[in-house]
């Protein structure tokens, strides 16, 4: 099996290499983007699915999930951003937005580092909680949940360049190669509803595993400051999302408040894990 | 013996309109000529006629046939007002061959249009070897000449941005929407004004499917007038036209405004808009699109958020910026077209050369045999078929030369001809297939 887990270890940069080259070319080059993605539509399902073998064949073969280091993560993370682009986008090929090269580029650079990085199971020993069930479903859930919404930024980002190069008349290159504005904002608005589904379920997971803890109170596991960063943020693309239903909210404003989410969950990170505070 | 494409050719770049509508055809004009030219001329023959050039090529069946002649044809073709004919002769493009196969190639592709990279252009060229497949001037040399200049087409919109942007303000109006809202058809545009371009651009917007329109005017009668004229008829349900006192209440409800009266001042006022944005159905984008001289709108309303104003510089600038594009271009475009024309003429000499090679090898062959049967009485039976294959190699290898001088590609139909000619001459080839012919004894 471990054969196996290195062959596709190896395979993967190289189909992410041949996506962000395919969907370059569609993004690039004139003509309509759709009848071109709907081509590439059947390898993108076949690199979701190679990808998915080998975050399998890992687990059997090491008996946990891709989570022992940020390297392995990695793979993890670039599979949840190139899956859930696949889902929300290529599955419609007919409205599909034609910016997989951003997605596929990103989630391609995150699988390089992994497959460069990842050796096996060095410096893990005594990480029993690895082997957690609700542990791993917890960190999955989180990380579908902020791929996700990295996915949701990419949008928000390219929706602000093209507003930006509308207001000011800039009529180059991204006016010409964007989707619309609307398309955008529909994608983003998407991905910002997938990341909250898995963000709720990566909570619930996250309060499960730390309810056998019979010390634990639950103002404690409120205030904790990873678990109050990924509630802020969760709160935030709820609210998006509640704006967009409730008062209709639309447009720059609509992206700036996603956006503004992820941006929270960076910094609120980077400085927990800065400051070593762990859970 | 092959002949050259011969071509004439009025366009908007050689004529000006007065002329150029004095040669344009209609489609029973067109077919009359395309039969006249295939009963006298030849044929291959083809005729474009569009509003900015009338081109005709033709492929002669011999080379008496000059562009003289085709202007012949052509002129008698139309009534012509008197002196207009000798202005007509001197506007006139002639092209033969070469030239005439890169200029069809050229039209085809767009970059000889008035806006480069006209779309339309195919179209009608297409439509041009339509017709002269039906008036039965679709020989074999036309039907090849059409592949390859389909082919070109192709290539051009699929390898280069030449067609890309809108290159008409109406259009870049158009195009603006599209960059905003996916899907206009749950969209409602407000018409303010119901003039001619008012008009105009409301049929832009129905031609793409606009959910719903409402007029705004002066006299709310001819709004409604506007309104039934833009629909055929046949308003939608959410339709309205409302008079200038109700703009307020109108652009609550629309997503597209598109502004064109005579008014001397603004008609919208960032009050009046940032008050009807308070009241809308949503907070999304709105576009307001100003395409009146003076101009409708205040340009402050465009520091708004989620507001796009453009007023008609800001369109001519999307034209502008996609038409130097475009230019930008034109090298890409003139590469494929020599690819291209380098390919057909290969495959023209390969084709055009075929029958005098072959010619030339039954020659060289009858020469071969007369003299191993002269001989062979005189030789064993090995020595026989030593001295057989021998003579075929020799025969082979002198060939080769000559073969290949023939099938290379030419730049220019006339050295082509040359060759074959000389070929001919120094075989006295004209006599093997004169020899060959049968008799009308027979």
């Amino acid at each position: 099996m471990s054969t196996w887990v290195s062959i596709l270890q190896t395979a993967l940069p190289f189909l992410y290499a041949a996506l962000v080259y395919i969907f370059g070319q569609i993004f690039f080059r004139p003509g309509v983007a759709e009848a071109r993605v709907r081509r590439v539509m059947p390898f993108a399902v076949a690199t979701v699915i190679v990808h998915a073998t080998y975050i399998c064949l890992f687990t059997l073969h090491n008996g946990r999930c891709l989570l022992g280091s940020f390297p392995e993560i990695s793979s993890l993370i670039a599979f949840t951003l190139f899956s859930i682009y696949t889902v929300i986008e290529v599955r419609r090929t007919e409205q599909a937005s034609g910016t997989g090269f951003f997605v596929s580029l990103i989630a391609g650079l995150f699988q390089i580092f992994s497959s460069i990085v990842v050796t096996g199971e060095a410096g893990l020993a005594g990480m029993e909680i690895l082997k957690d069930p609700v542990f791993n479903l917890h960190v999955t859930a989180a990380i579908f949940g902020y791929a996700a919404w990295t996915l949701a930024t990419i949008y928000g980002g390219l929706y602000l360049l093209l507003y930006k190069a509308m207001k000011s008349n800039k009529y180059g290159a991204i006016f010409e190669h964007l989707p619309s504005l609307e398309r955008l904002e529909k994608y983003g608005l998407r991905a910002t509803g997938v990341g909250f589904g898995f963000l709720t379920l990566a909570i619930w997971f996250g309060w499960r595993l730390m309810s056998v803890d019979p010390e634990l109170t639950f103002s404690s596991f409120l205030f904790h400051p990873k678990i109050l960063a990924t509630l802020l943020a969760w709160l935030v693309f709820g609210v998006t999302l509640m704006a967009r239903r409730v008062i209709r909210l639309e447009g720059r404003k609509l992206v700036m408040l996603w956006m503004s989410g992820f941006v929270l969950t960076i910094i609120s990170m980077g400085f927990i894990n800065a400051f070593g505070m762990r859970v | 013996m092959p002949q050259k494409l011969v071509a004439i050719a009025l366009t908007h770049k050689t004529a000006p309109v007065e002329l150029r509508e004095l040669v344009a055809l209609s489609e029973s004009e067109s077919k009359a000529l395309l039969t006249q030219l295939h009963d006298a001329v030849s044929p291959d023959a083809l005729l474009i006629t569009t509003c900015n050039r009338t081109e005709l090529y033709v492929r002669p069946n011999d080379e008496s046939i000059t562009t003289d002649i085709l202007i012949d044809f052509l002129l008698r073709a139309k009534q012509l007002p008197p002196g207009k004919e000798q202005e007509l002769r001197q506007s006139l493009m002639r092209l033969t061959h070469c030239d005439a196969i890169t200029h069809l190639f050229e039209v085809i592709s767009g970059i000889d249009s008035q806006i480069i990279g006209d779309q339309q252009i195919f179209a009608q060229v297409k439509d041009a070897f339509r017709q002269s497949e039906e008036a039965g001037t679709n020989g074999g040399f036309m039907l090849k000449l059409a592949h390859a200049a389909f082919r070109v087409a192709k290539r051009v919109r699929s390898e280069t941005e030449l067609g890309i942007g809108a290159a008409t303000v109406s259009y870049a109006a158009v195009e603006f929407t599209r960059k905003v809202y996916d899907d206009l058809r749950d969209r409602t545009a407000l018409i303010i004004g119901a003039g001619e371009t008012a008009e105009l651009a409301a049929k832009h917007l129905v031609e793409r499917h606009i959910g719903s329109l409402i007029i705004a005017n002066r006299t709310v009668d001819k709004g409604r007038e506007m309104l039934q004229n833009v629909r055929d008829g046949q308003p939608n349900a959410k339709d309205d036209a409302v008079s200038l006192d109700e703009l307020a209440a109108a652009l609550r409800r629309s997503d597209i405004v598109i502004s064109s009266t005579a008014a001397p001042g603004y008609v919208l006022t960032p009050e009046l808009v940032k008050s009807g944005l308070h009241k809308r159905k949503s907070y999304g984008p709105m576009i307001l699109l100003d395409i009146a001289v003076p101009r409708d709108i205040d340009p402050k309303i465009g520091e708004l958020d989620n507001i796009f104003l453009k007023d008609i510089d800001d369109l001519r600038a999307i034209v502008d910026q996609n038409l130097e594009r475009r230019k930008e271009e034109l090298p890409k475009v003139h590469s494929i077209i020599k690819e291209e024309l380098e390919g057909f003429l290969s495959l023209q000499s390969k084709l055009e050369a075929g029958p005098t090679i072959k010619r030339l090898r039954e020659k060289f062959e009858a020469v071969r045999r007369e003299e191993l049967e002269r001989n062979l009485a005189k030789l064993t039976p090995e020595q026989q078929s030593l001295v057989d294959e021998m003579t075929r190699r020799m025969m082979n290898r002198l060939l080769h030369t000559p073969t290949v001088m023939l099938k290379e590609p030419r730049n220019s139909m006339d050295d082509l001809l040359a060759r074959i000619e000389l070929i001919n001459a120094l075989f006295a080839l004209d006599e093997v297939s004169d020899e060959n012919k049968p008799t009308s004894d027979h």
